[in-house]
């Protein structure tokens, strides 16, 4: 699992990479942190690279999600694999995200 | 198809993804249909990260053994583990949507269709079936089309739309070997546009003459085909030097790309995976696909010539820009001299240019001429101009420039497939005297009030970037008052004229004959709205480029 961060218009972008996965949703956490804080954090991510997600990957997105928006915040998530919108639609997550064409 | 047995033992919940993904993903003798690799390898890992975390496996550090089977039906794997065991019943889809966890079984329900837990004495295991079916019953053949119609509309490019229906195919048909082939109007065969499971290397040798061997065949015919046997099948000519073979083996479906009465191409789709035969069921399918796919490879040819030409606008614009400003914005006529010039420049862009250089002892004039219209002729011209205003003040003998820009320019111009006609003049304003010398110029035109007839000086050597050496030669004339002389491009003496004809030389002199007594540039105003009546072709086909010197 690789994250890289770019602010754009005021809204950090994370694009994550590889695997997101019961191996590697603990570094996935840490390297998150530092984007929670603050007043109603808006985050997107990018997944164009991301391989793979199983369920503990996706479950850590919805706690994700959980915390952003109890801040005041929001989470997006876009550029993502047919393989990653089938495991969404699979679980019915995509009502839940919101999710860019872009 | 018969059945395949796969047999592994994971140790570690790390090695989990790598060793499903070998399996899935990369090569291997173990064939998961594509369109279940994804689904499946996600399967297994919750399956399996589930035996290490429940199955006892983790604790105990136990490994966690899998049996993999495959037929032509169904795809099975067993998970086993010594844990206490898992109940199934009762923990169905329904997840709490903001709850982390809970949400591997829904996933495995959702991703399999039998799921069952089977417990034993020694050890129990985890049973994942899921049926392969044929692909008329796997897709919804709207739902399909619509998934196609999606992704290929949004494709950036030709190869693209290409590569994305190949992909399809190769997923729909679960097949290792497919490519599409383009007919070349220009070669009058059949290419290699995308390929799948044949050598790169192979790609642009191959080429396939209309009604040759099966591909050819089906061009011609514009029909689709299932070939069950090849050697059975006699091949419609040149039976044994059909070098194309090398690419296909049977069983083998084609298909033709048709949109309307037109084909584009063909569609070849051989060695399925499971080794299964096709059918005409398969056919029918690939025949309804090619269909939609051909549409969207005709439309993505005409936004590529629609790119193109709108690159060539671009190119046409900077060529039109870069002539444009090459050409002297005003002339400083000598006190004794009238001097005008005027480049009516092509919308295809060419590379007519004029210049008149004022040194301590006298004029240059000069009219030149790059072959071709394009970018490429312009940024010649560019050289051309910089060359001829640093040489022109170290070479006052016009002779001995015209030999100087030659060799200065040659390699250039022979590596750009260029050369230019150049007709220049060294003018002793002062003393009415003129040197010509010409590189495969239009000839220059001598003319004077009262005079009768208007003087042709041919250009007597070749145009620059033909000969290394060539060698020019100048000659000298005296112009007495109101007497003048004219540098043209041959855009001027090949004018298209009404009815049928061009200008040429004598109508040159005739316009010259009846024009003589005006300034230049009332001349060239004239001569302009004469020669707009009477073009046959607008805007005319070249470059039109005029300098017309006269003394007072």
């Amino acid at each position: 699992m690789k994250l890289t961060h770019q602010k754009e218009s005021g809204t950090w972008v994370l694009s994550l990479s590889g695997r997101l996965d019961a191996e590697s949703v603990s570094e996935f956490k840490k390297a998150i942190a530092p984007f929670l804080n603050g007043e109603a954090p808006q985050l997107v991510f990018d997944l164009k690279g991301l391989e793979f997600i199983d369920s503990t990957g996706l479950g850590v997105l919805i706690t994700l999600l959980r915390k952003l928006e109890s801040k005041g915040g929001s989470m997006t998530l876009r550029r993502l694999s047919a393989e990653v919108v089938s495991i969404l639609e699979i679980t019915r997550l995509n009502k839940l995200f919101t999710i860019s064409k872009s | 198809m018969g059945q395949k047995r796969l047999s592994l033992t994971i140790h570690r919940p790390e090695k989990i993804y790598p060793t499903l993904s070998r399996i899935f993903r990369d090569f291997s003798g173990f064939k998961v249909p594509f369109h279940l690799q994804s689904n499946w390898l996600l399967a297994l890992f919750e399956a399996i990260q589930n035996a290490f975390q429940h199955g006892g496996a983790k604790k105990a550090r136990q490994a966690v053994r899998v049996e993999l089977r495959l037929d032509a039906h169904w795809l099975q794997a067993k998970i086993f583990d010594r844990g206490p065991g898992l109940n199934l019943k009762g923990r169905g889809l329904k997840v709490s949507a903001f709850g982390e966890r809970g949400r591997g079984l829904p996933i495995l329900r959702q991703l399999t269709d039998t799921l069952r837990y089977q417990k034993g004495k020694k050890e129990n295991y985890l049973l994942l079936k899921k049926k392969i079916l044929p692909p008329e019953k796997r897709y919804r053949f709207t739902d399909l089309l619509s998934e196609m119609s999606h992704r290929l509309s949004e494709a950036p490019n030709l190869q693209k739309i290409y590569d994305l229906i190949l992909e399809k195919l190769i997923e729909v048909f679960n097949v290792e070997r497919a490519s599409i082939m383009i007919y070349d109007p220009h070669e009058a065969a059949l290419k290699v546009a995308a390929a799948r499971g044949i050598s790169p290397d192979l790609f642009p040798d191959i080429r396939v003459k209309k009604g040759e061997g099966i591909s050819g065949d089906v061009f011609r015919n514009s029909r689709p085909l299932l070939v069950e046997d090849l050697k059975k099948r006699r091949l419609p000519r040149r039976r044994g030097k059909y070098q194309t073979h090398s690419f296909l083996s049977a069983p083998l479906i084609l298909s033709p790309l048709k949109v309307g009465e037109e084909t584009l191409g063909v569609i070849n789709l051989t060695d399925r995976r499971d080794g299964g035969p096709f059918t005409k069921r398969d056919l029918k399918l690939l025949t309804a696909i090619s269909q939609q796919a051909a549409a969207f490879v005709k439309i993505g040819r005409l936004l590529e010539r629609l790119r193109a030409a709108e690159r060539v606008t671009e190119d046409l614009a900077v060529v039109r820009e870069i002539q444009t400003k090459l050409l002297p914005e005003e002339i400083a006529s000598p006190p004794q001299a009238m001097i005008a010039g005027q480049a009516i420049l092509n919308e295809r862009g060419g590379g007519d240019y004029y210049d008149v250089v004022k040194d301590p002892q006298g004029f240059y004039l000069v009219v030149a001429d790059v072959s071709g219209h394009s970018l490429a002729s312009a940024l010649t011209m560019v050289n051309f101009r910089s060359a001829f205003r640093m040489f022109s003040p170290q070479y006052p003998s016009p002779p001995a420039l015209l030999q100087a820009l030659n060799s200065v320019m040659f390699e250039d111009l022979k590596k750009a497939e260029h050369f230019i006609c150049v007709s220049l003049v060294r003018f002793y304003p002062d003393k009415g005297e003129l040197i010509f010398a010409g590189a495969g110029a239009v000839p220059l035109f001598l003319y004077g009030e009262g005079r009768k007839d208007v003087r042709m000086c041919p250009s007597q050597g070749f145009p620059l970037g033909i000969d290394p050496k060539a060698k020019y030669e100048g000659e000298s004339f005296r112009l007495g008052p109101r007497e003048g002389f004219i540098q043209c491009t041959d855009g001027v003496v090949d004018l298209p004229l009404k009815p049928q004809g061009v200008l040429g030389l004598e109508g040159i002199k005739k316009l010259l004959l009846s024009h003589q007594h005006y300034p230049p540039a009332e001349m060239i105003a004239r001569l302009r709205i004469i020669l707009r009546k009477k073009m046959s072709i607008r805007p005319p086909p070249d470059d039109i480029t005029v300098l017309v010197t006269k003394m007072k």
